[in-house]
């Protein structure tokens, strides 16, 4: 596979800055929110916004299935979901003058599925989502049926009105790429929205990319070069995080898998991209490292009583771990 | 095209700079411990060879440190090289100093041209000038130190302590004997050979208690020897001179003159220091009952001899009764008196035919019809008995410690002691372990997560 060239690169970047820009006429004020949201996207990954409600989360993802052209379901999850009511459930029907067990797809078949409040749905749900986000594909009654492509979770959950939830366990946040926290909007913001929207009614968006405009992008992605220095960076940052392999891991109970060494790679080359290079670097990998790692590391009980959050410990480690393997002699000092 | 291969030397010679940068800031940091830790050693080792060898100059030592050095360097090089940066990690370091975001790394691999280098190069980093002078400053300082700190001159071990002198007045008079041919010369081997026998022994036990007897022991056996000898000459000599001088003496006077002369010569063959082979020949010859067949030239002739050996040995023996004078004294003035030798009273000057403890002044004169009781001062002057409230007077003999008149006085004193009576106050409590809630923060948690909750609500 020929890496991509500064032409290609050039291309693609001019149709994710119009994604972009038509995205921030949806969302006032989360730049750096949509940014993330579109490395994500383009990393292929699925993205876990959490939030208060009202903060723009669902406008978000409706506005970029538009921008998009892709077929959007949303599925709110509730505690009584089964996991039959998103995969779908197979239904007797008269074919030919015969019954038969018809399959009849859920919401999980299309390509941008939001589940709101994902953790009010059970366990036995959620896990019905593992499979999808993991395999792009379901298996009903030993019946396996593949997903739309592409296919992206865009989750969201609230951070209060914590009674009656399923916390995701530790697998299934795994799987997501990014965990993004949606925050409040300052003065400005606000008055913005009040100037531009009215209750009750959407914003036009236009649709920027065709689905195989999407695919060029998506497969030009891959094709960032990666330097050897900069992989080298990212297995030096996950293994940082595992206890014992850095002082910020002294408040880590179990660090990140391979899989967020590949989710960091993969979201680095989609930032380069962003950014008009055909080659990933440092400064990329360090933009999404919180993003990637706050939802996989699980914290000592010791540093969440210190008020500690994995979003501190990322950042410790980030300073702690240079950009370069080698190490400095202590006869020399970094300027 | 020609371009890009000028930026692309541009940056590789720099990265080549930046790695010999490192690479040296490497081997001084594996450099520091060693030399400093050698020329401490070093510095030792110079002080000890200046101490040892004064009159070597300083071109050695500094050619010894240059070599101690180099070897130093060399080695540490070798260690150092398993840090050593290759100029492709120098060109990371580069880049990321220099937020090029990886452009250097991908224009490497030939994804992305290569940049325009900007007015100044900077890997970010700068030496850590403290790190890399004080180690060697600090070993030229102690090898300077080393060199020209003034010493004293090596002092040649300590000799071993004169022998005891009684060992060489022994051997000086052997030796007299020996030159003056007066006495056998097995005898002056023999007392050699026990001489040579206590000096074979390590020097510190010369002065030895068993060492200081033996010593005493031959000295005394030699002085005995002598004087016996002497008095056996003398004895013959007289008989010579008596029969000499009175030609007409009777037979029985004769005979008794005879027999000393007997007595003298048997006394002479049986003792351990014999006369001379010479005059012993002689004498042994003569029948002691002829003695007055002898010519008077010969007797004359004899009792010379005679006379000559028992005064040269008389010589020796008031020597050797000269050596004893002062060393002996102190013993004497210790059992005479005790501290004072020159004290009068000690003298023994007791009144009456020996005393009791209490009736004399003094020790008694000795003697088989002398009293009862013991000499009161054979242990030393008694000490004066001191009641509550007497008064003395202090001896002192460093005058700058006390003035003259000082007096001590013995008095009653108490021990300052508590005699308010002790009692037992109050039992022991039990520690509420708590309920609840409180229990739980208690009992439940580890005591690393009871510091956390701690902290916490604090």
């Amino acid at each position: 596979m020929s890496h991509a060239t500064e032409t290609e690169v050039a291309d693609a970047a001019k149709h994710i800055r119009s994604l972009s820009q038509a995205l921030n006429q949806v969302l006032f004020g989360q730049e750096e929110l949509i940014d993330l949201v579109i490395t994500g996207v383009l990393a292929r990954g699925h993205i876990l916004l959490e939030g208060l409600p009202g903060l723009g989360k669902t406008e978000l993802v409706k506005g970029l299935s538009r921008s998009l052209r892709l077929d959007t379901k949303r599925v709110q999850f509730t505690p009584d979901l089964l996991p039959g009511d998103i995969t779908g459930n197979p239904v007797l029907q008269e074919v030919n003058g015969q019954r038969e067990f018809i399959f009849q797809p859920g919401p999980l078949f299309t390509n941008i599925l939001l589940a709101d409040e994902i953790n009010r749905a059970s366990p036995k749900t959620q896990s019905a989502l593992l499979e999808a986000m993991q395999e792009r594909r379901v298996t009903v009654l030993g019946q396996t049926h593949d997903l739309p492509k592409p296919f992206f979770v865009l989750a969201t959950q609230n951070p209060i009105e914590l009674e009656g939830t399923y916390p995701l366990p530790e697998a299934q946040l795994d799987r997501f790429l990014f965990k993004l926290e949606v925050t409040r909007n300052n003065v400005a913001t606000l008055e913005r929205i009040v100037n531009h929207r009215e209750l009750g009614t959407d914003p036009v968006v236009e649709p920027i990319m065709s689905s195989e405009t999407l695919d060029e992008v998506l497969g030009l992605v891959r094709r960032i070069y990666l330097p050897t220095p900069v992989a080298n960076y990212i297995a030096r940052l996950v293994d940082a995080t595992h206890p014992g392999q850095s002082t910020a891991s002294r408040g880590i109970r179990y660090g990140a898998s391979p899989r967020a060494a590949l989710s960091l790679a993969s979201a680095a080359k989609a930032r380069a991209l962003i950014n008009e290079r055909p080659h990933a670097s440092f400064e990329d990998v360090r933009f999404v490292a919180g993003a990637v790692l706050r939802h996989r590391i699980v914290l000592e009980y010791n540093a969440r009583i210190e008020g500690l959050t994995a979003n501190d410990l990322v950042r410790t480690i980030l300073e702690e771990v240079p950009f370069q393997a080698t190490a400095t002699p202590r006869t020399m000092v970094n300027s | 095209m020609q371009e890009t291969t000028s930026l692309q030397s541009t940056w590789e010679s720099h990265a080549r700079f930046v790695a010999r940068k490192v690479n040296l800031a490497w081997w001084l940091q594996r450099f520091s411990a060693p030399l400093l830790l050698c020329s401490l050693i070093g510095t030792g080792l110079l002080l000890w060879l200046r101490r040892q060898y004064p009159d070597l100059g300083y071109e050695p030592f500094l050619f010894a440190a240059g070599g101690m050095i180099l070897v130093i360097a060399v080695i540490t090089w070798a260690i150092a090289q398993r840090n050593f940066e290759k100029p492709e990690q120098s060109l990371v370091r580069m880049e990321a100093a220099m937020r090029l975001r990886s452009g250097l790394s991908a224009a490497r691999a030939g994804v992305a041209a290569w940049p325009t280098p900007p007015a100044k190069i900077d890997a970010g980093l700068r030496w850590n000038w403290q790190r890399v002078l004080f180690p060697p400053i600090a070993a030229l300082l102690l090898l300077v130190a080393g060199l020209f700190i003034p010493l004293h001159r090596f002092l040649p071990p300590v000799t071993p302590p004169d022998e005891p002198q009684a060992w060489e007045r022994t051997e000086s008079e052997l030796a007299k004997l020996e030159e003056e041919k007066v006495v056998d010369e097995e005898y002056i081997e023999e007392v050699r050979k026990k001489i040579e026998d206590l000096r074979a022994q390590e020097p510190e036990e010369w002065f030895s208690h068993a060492s200081m007897e033996a010593t005493d022991n031959m000295r005394k056996e030699h002085k005995a020897e002598s004087k016996r000898l002497e008095r056996e000459m003398n004895q013959a000599a007289k008989t010579l001179e008596t029969l000499q001088q009175n030609p007409q003496l009777g037979d029985k006077e004769k005979a008794r003159l005879a027999n000393e002369f007997q007595q003298a010569l048997e006394g002479m063959k049986n003792g351990a220091m014999k006369p001379n082979p010479a005059l012993m020949e002689q004498l042994k010859q003569l029948d002691p009952n002829k003695l007055g067949q002898l010519t008077p030239e010969q007797m004359k002739q004899m009792q010379q001899n005679l006379q000559k050996g028992a005064e040269q040995l008389k010589e020796q023996g008031q020597g050797q009764n000269g050596e004893g004078g002062q060393g002996e004294e102190w013993l004497d003035e210790l059992l005479a008196d005790g501290s004072h030798p020159g004290d009068k009273k000690c003298q023994g000057e007791g009144e009456g035919e020996g005393e009791g403890e209490k009736d004399g002044e003094g020790p008694g004169k000795g003697g088989v019809n002398r009293g009862p009781g013991h000499d009161p001062n054979l242990l030393g002057k008694a000490s004066q008995e001191l009641e509550t409230g007497d008064m003395q007077g202090l001896k002192a003999t460093d005058l700058s410690k006390s003035l003259p008149g000082d007096l001590l006085e013995l008095q009653d004193g108490e021990h300052d002691v508590d005699k308010s009576a002790s009692q037992t106050k109050a039992g022991g409590d039990v520690s509420d372990t708590g309920k609840g809630g409180d229990r739980v923060w208690k009992e439940s948690l580890d005591p690393q997560e009871q510091k956390a909750l701690k902290k916490f609500f604090e």
